[in-house]
């Protein structure tokens, strides 16, 4: 009688833990490998492009993200699952202040990546999976910084809510800068390459640079970059250091490297006050004092870039 | 009850101080790392007299065998609370973790069920499983390393001016609660190695600063904002691009719960056995006390506060004391020599 009770009572158990009719079986879900989010402030239109290589974009539009994804799950006649979702395009800057909510919510993945639409449109019939692979060899190569949805979302959440994110225009894959739901510029591809060396995630393989009578490599083995900082006479003085492990005419190398830099440096820090190199954390590591007497916009102001770059 | 060894007694309170990790919800910093340390060498000092009274073979089955009946009773009292806590947390957490189902009495009902069984199995049998949940947890946790690697910045590591060291230790050592535990535990065990049993303490430290210095690292700017920051950070820290690790945290967090609520059940069972030989479902008593305490809690809207602290220093350190001072005037608490 007791065994009976206890099958009884394991059976009870295994219908309350999820495996009964109130669960989504895999084949009534529909597994999103991309996204495009657009719209207004007001109304938000989402387009799901689905992993199987014959499913066609799906279109919802709402009041809110909740709201347009429910719209896609009706034309789908499926559960929309984004938990693998390996692209997320948008052209609404502002979207970024909602996107944390949207990881937790729709459980998306950290590295899922970014792409901000810039004055254009994802072309009708456009293969989403290729355009996440193109961007991924933009990155692997070290052409555009790494930058995933975690990375953003960290960056938004810094001192000055300023990110750096990969952007599609008329052009092609380039990067700018989003700061507190605003879009605030492309930078220049001399910048970009900076960023790669002073963000030190990713970099190129390989550097063209002038030889005797044409133009040689110079190959990239290792790259390592460190920020650190001082006061001198009240003013931060930051330098980054690179160390480089490569072969090839390594002064030549080093002399571009550290024009990229400062090039970077530039036009972020100084032209557009957005930190994406990580002086905020820097200056409250190695200056706590100076950190905690200016507010950051000053400190940006103020500080004094360095780059020193060795090659062994 | 059986008697169990010096290294499972270690994983069973490793696994419960684990579980209340994973539960942590106070704000992190670098002064969090020192305050661990310094949470968990005061927890060391508040084992000191317990250690010394079983050395000097105290026992609690003698001790209640001579009708003394206010302590263990406070005792019972202790663990039903610490288990309404752990339930109340379970209920947070699994929010957090989309645990399949969210209804706090379902979620209550269920794990109760497996504690109920666990318990019923002895306590010889549960420190097994500890052991087994251990090395899942050991494994869940290379998973977590493994996401979280590349994601390690150690320019984070930057002192903040939310936190403070004397506040975080404070905090950490209110969610001590398993030295209470200690102490009746240390009866089940061979009292020569009494004092080995504190490795607990020495692998509870490392387990919660390598989770401190993930958190601090990984999260970085996003740890100010984070509700629970173990739970972000096992979202953060998925080692596949597209596939998912959820559902080996999710197991992990699950398991652990089981592994403290059957640890507290089996307990306070144990305690109401010795004192009261004829009462029966006693582990079901328990386990209902612990679904209306978390009820109640969850009413109050409870946080750990500066009571914890009081009632583990009272569990752990005062009590035991006062058995220390009395024990030469009351020679009949050691334990009678087996023949």
């Amino acid at each position: 009688m007791r065994k009976i009770f206890a099958v009884l009572f394991s059976i009870c158990t295994l219908l309350c833990t999820g495996c009964s009719k109130s669960v989504t079986e895999v084949r009534d879900r529909i597994y999103i490998q991309g996204a495009k989010l657009g719209g207004s402030p007001t109304l938000t239109e989402l387009t799901l492009y689905p992993f199987e290589e014959t499913g066609t974009p799906i279109s919802g539009e709402g009041l809110t993200m909740a709201a347009a994804i429910e719209e896609t799950a009706v034309q789908s006649g499926k559960a929309v699952f984004m938990g693998h979702l390996e692209l997320l395009c948008f052209d609404r800057a502002s979207f970024t202040d909602s996107m944390q909510e949207c990881m937790e919510e729709y459980r998306l993945s950290p590295a899922c990546k970014l792409l901000y639409l810039h004055e254009t449109e994802l072309p009708e019939g456009i293969d989403t999976t290729l355009l996440t692979d193109q961007l991924r060899q933009e990155e692997e190569n070290g052409r555009i910084p790494e930058t995933d949805l975690f990375h953003v979302l960290s960056e938004c959440a810094g001192d000055d809510g300023a990110a750096l994110v990969p952007v599609l225009s008329e052009e092609g894959f380039g990067v700018g800068l989003l700061q507190n739901g605003e879009f605030l510029g492309t930078l220049s591809s001399h910048a970009v390459q900076g960023l790669c060396w002073l963000r030190g995630e990713n970099y190129p393989r390989r550097i063209s640079v002038a030889g005797n009578d044409r133009m040689v490599n110079y190959e990239v083995h290792s790259a390592q970059t460190e920020l650190s900082a001082e006061i001198q006479n009240g003013i931060p003085h930051v330098t980054v250091t690179l160390r480089l492990r490569g072969s090839g005419n390594s002064e030549a190398a080093k002399r571009l490297i550290k024009a990229a830099c400062s090039i970077a440096a530039e036009e972020t820090v100084k032209e557009m006050h957005a930190d994406v190199i990580g002086l905020d954390a820097c200056l409250r590591k190695d200056c706590p004092k100076y950190y905690a007497q200016h507010d950051f916009e000053t400190a940006k102001f103020a500080a004094v870039f360095d780059v020193v770059v060795t090659a062994s | 009850m059986n008697r169990i060894r010096s290294g499972q007694l270690t994983t069973a309170l490793l696994l419960s101080n684990a579980f209340m990790l994973m539960c942590m919800s106070a704000p992190m910093g670098m002064e969090s790392m020192w305050g661990a340390v310094i949470a968990f060498v005061l927890q060391g000092i508040l084992c000191i007299p317990m250690l010394l009274l079983y050395k000097e073979g105290f026992t609690l089955t003698a001790y209640c065998s001579r009708k003394h009946y206010i302590v263990p009773l406070l005792f019972v009292l202790y663990f039903i609370v610490r288990g309404g806590i752990s339930f109340l947390l379970l209920w947070k957490g699994s929010e957090h973790l989309s645990l399949p189902f969210s209804q706090p009495l379902i979620t209550a009902a269920l794990i109760g069920a497996v504690c109920l069984y666990t318990a019923s199995l002895g306590l010889r049998t549960f420190a097994r499983a500890g052991t087994i949940a251990f090395g899942f947890l050991i494994f869940t946790l290379g998973i977590l390393l493994l996401g979280a690697w590349q994601r390690i910045d150690f320019q984070q590591l930057y002192p903040t001016a939310d936190n403070t060291v004397f506040g975080s230790a404070m905090h950490i050592l209110s969610l001590g609660d398993t030295l209470p535990a200690l102490f009746v535990l240390l009866s089940f065990t061979d009292q020569k190695s009494a004092f080995s049993s504190l490795r607990f303490l020495g692998l509870s430290l490392l387990l919660w600063e390598v989770i401190l210095f993930l958190c601090i690292t990984v999260l970085g700017n996003l740890l100010s904002a984070a509700e629970y920051p173990f739970f972000l950070l096992t979202s953060v820290s998925q080692p596949l691009t597209t596939q998912r690790a959820d559902a080996f945290y999710l197991i992990v967090f699950v398991l652990l719960c089981v592994i403290r609520l059957t640890l507290l059940t089996v307990l306070s069972a144990h305690l109401l056995g010795m004192l009261f030989p004829g009462l029966r479902c006693r582990s079901i008593l328990s386990i209902l006390g612990m679904i209306g305490a978390a009820a109640a809690f969850s009413a109050m809207g409870f946080e750990e506060n500066l009571w914890c602290i009081i009632g583990i220093v009272l569990f752990a350190c005062v009590i035991p004391l006062l058995f220390c001072l009395r024990m030469k005037k009351n020679p009949e608490w050691k334990e009678e020599p087996t023949s």
